[in-house]
């Protein structure tokens, strides 16, 4: 995935694909969503400069529309906190919740990585003071 | 959609405006939003999910800790879903980043047409 591409467009495109094109099988969409499960981590920890789940950089589509080039160093100095950046964070760990619970129909171990994300889409929100306990 | 500024924490938040906005952080303890009301502020209203009472029930591992996470992080829950405890139409769950109060205000100003919203859709 390149750094131009929002986080979330491909858990949303396979989710969509979930939706409209009736249920895949169980290993289509196995094959879909190991590629997902390793970028989510890669863009928590790359794109959380700050490391207290509030994000930034990256395109986002979204640039030509800012006071700055979001993909580039700030004029004024300092980091960016993005307010879409975080949602679609929050975006792409709902949605991987959502197929999580999908493939848990056909393999539980997925129901425990679908727990995970939903905890992880409240530490999204509510940012640094919260962290995920395990149970 | 927060983060620590000091000893208190600030938000992408803004409660006059009931708007998100991006922020700059200039260091630890300081930073400003940047107030510009554009498409970045009604991103957030994607971040939702509906959770069907057949899945819950289906699993019910996953039903468990959710009810956990709910009982154990009510500041969480609270803000966060709508109706999380007691359900909402036929006991569904809604998982929103955006709570009710923000999804009003941030929808006064996406259907106004003197803002956001114009002939050809939603203004950037």
């Amino acid at each position: 995935m390149g750094e131009r591409i929002s986080p979330s467009l491909r858990g949303c495109s396979k989710s969509c694909c979930l939706t409209s094109r009736g249920a895949p099988s169980f290993f289509r969409l196995l094959t879909l969503t190991g590629p997902l499960c390793l970028f989510f981590p890669r863009w928590v920890n790359r794109k959380d400069a700050g490391g207290h789940n509030v994000f930034e950089g990256g395109f986002l589509g979204l640039d030509n529309i800012g006071a700055f080039n979001r993909s580039e160093p700030l004029p004024t100095g300092g980091t960016l906190r993005q307010a879409d950046g975080t949602a679609w964070m929050a975006f792409y760990c709902l949605n991987m919740l959502s197929i999580a619970l999908e493939l848990a129909k056909h393999n539980p171990v997925y129901e425990d990585i679908a727990s995970k994300f939903f905890e992880v889409s409240f530490v999204i929100e509510l940012g640094n003071d919260i962290e995920v306990e395990c149970l | 959609m927060t983060y620590p500024e000091g000893a208190q924490d600030a938000s992408l938040w803004n409660d006059h405006d009931g708007m998100y906005y991006d922020a700059i952080v200039f260091g630890p303890g300081h930073s400003m939003q940047l107030p510009v009301r554009s498409l970045v502020g009604l991103i957030p209203l994607y971040g939702t999910l509906v959770l069907e009472p057949a899945v819950l029930n289906r699993f019910p591992g996953f039903k468990k800790r959710m009810e956990w996470f709910i009982d154990n992080r009510p500041e969480v829950s609270k803000r966060n879903m709508a109706n999380m405890k007691a359900g909402g139409k036929g006991e569904r769950r809604l998982l929103a980043l955006a709570d009710k109060d923000r999804l009003v205000k941030i929808l006064e100003k996406m259907l106004d047409e003197c803002e956001f919203l114009s002939e050809h859709g939603i203004r950037s």
